[in-house]
């Protein structure tokens, strides 16, 4: 079924899919901690996290977690009351905030990377 | 000034076969008319067994609302004008249709009914009315002006994924009463819209609000709902 998008069911959408992205990462994420046992295991794995692909995936992770907090953080200004006139300014508002962020992020990550 | 417009309307016929298609009709419009009108027309002057539901024909009776170029509207408020030449028409989402631009609203009511529509007050009336004064009506105002189309909870995520959900309209309904100073049955309301299927389903999506031709803001009568159950929560259900 097609339906109309709109700045609510936009905001809305990448919340839920920021969301489950991010639980399969905190997942994978633990995963590989429990195996940092020792020094061996730790360079091993370190090394591995030095292939570039990896690199971008860091880039891309750094933007989704952006982009779910500041989706949570409009969602719980709306519920303390915050009024709804506004929640399209506040999404307008976050995305900007993302960008700016990932921007300066991403800037400081690469210059400690190549 | 008129010009002609492309109807694409989506048929559903239970007798023939295939069930569903979807026809076009040309029709000529002027920029005062309306979705309505069109449909009117090709009814009158085109096919006969297209069918629909209409009414008022104003805005009041909210029977004519259906899907109009992927947003749910009224076909009675919605100027051809502001709208691109091709115009695709479908019934409201996620309800059974009956026929064409017809769905049976009978679920939609169901909810309305779940959430005790009427007022509630054991007290004896008094000689005359129960009185409220202009402050008081003043709190309830924008959810009485509910014309009960449809069209926002057939516009909601979480309804199309859920039946049970009770959706935009019922809890509209349910702040209606629950700010209403005359009424007495805050706990059992609060009982009928807090469950799981109630107002924690929403999740702040706006599709509401989008479409309710009554522009009534729906997510924010139902975020003040959340904050009156979660007060009474805490206070062990006192006020
Ligand atoms: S709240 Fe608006 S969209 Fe929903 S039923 Fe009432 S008038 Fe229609
Ligand atoms: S016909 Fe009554 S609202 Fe459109």
């Amino acid at each position: 079924m097609r339906y109309r998008w709109n700045v609510g069911s936009l905001a809305w959408i990448t919340h839920r899919i920021t969301g489950i992205i991010l639980t399969f990462y905190l997942i994978a994420h633990i995963f590989v901690l429990s195996h940092l046992k020792d020094p061996t295991a730790y360079n091993k794995i370190m090394a591995i996290m030095k292939n570039p692909l990896l690199k971008v995936g860091e880039l891309i992770l750094f933007a989704i977690i952006l982009k779910h907090v500041f989706a949570g953080l409009r969602i719980t200004l709306l519920e303390l009351g915050i009024s709804t006139k506004y929640q399209k300014t506040m999404a307008y508002i976050g995305a900007i905030a993302v960008a700016l962020l990932w921007i300066i992020g991403a800037f400081y990550f690469l210059r400690e990377v190549i | 000034m008129s010009k002609y417009y492309t109807f694409k309307i989506k048929r559903y016929l239970p007798n023939e076969k295939p069930i569903t298609r979807w026809d076009e009709f040309r029709v000529k419009l002027n920029n005062m008319e309306r979705v309505l009108d069109g449909l009117i027309k090709i009814k009158e002057t085109m096919d006969g067994t297209l069918t629909f539901r209409k009414s008022c024909a104003h805005g009041v009776c909210g029977s004519c609302a259906m899907k109009i170029n992927g947003k749910n509207r009224l076909a009675c408020q919605t100027l051809v004008k502001d709208l691109p030449e091709i115009i695709e028409i479908e019934p409201l989402p996620s309800l059974p249709v009956i026929k064409d631009l017809v769905v049976d609203m009978t679920l939609f009511f169901q909810k309305n009914d779940k959430v005790l529509p009427y007022l509630i007050n054991e007290e004896p009336p008094p000689q005359r009315e129960r009185i409220q004064s202009p402050e008081d009506q003043h709190k309830i105002l924008e959810s009485i002006t509910c014309i009960m189309c449809g069209s926002c909870t057939t516009s909601c995520p979480v309804f199309w994924s859920d039946k049970e959900y009770l959706g935009p309209s019922a809890l509209l309904k349910a702040y209606r009463f629950l700010f209403d100073t005359r009424d007495k049955a805050t706990e059992q309301r609060l009982k009928a819209i807090a469950g799981q299927d109630g107002i924690w389903r929403c999740h702040s999506i706006f599709n509401c609000v989008e479409v309710c031709p009554k522009e009534i803001d729906i997510t924010k009568h139902i975020l003040k709902l959340k904050r009156l159950a979660i007060k009474k929560g805490f206070k062990g259900g006192q006020e």
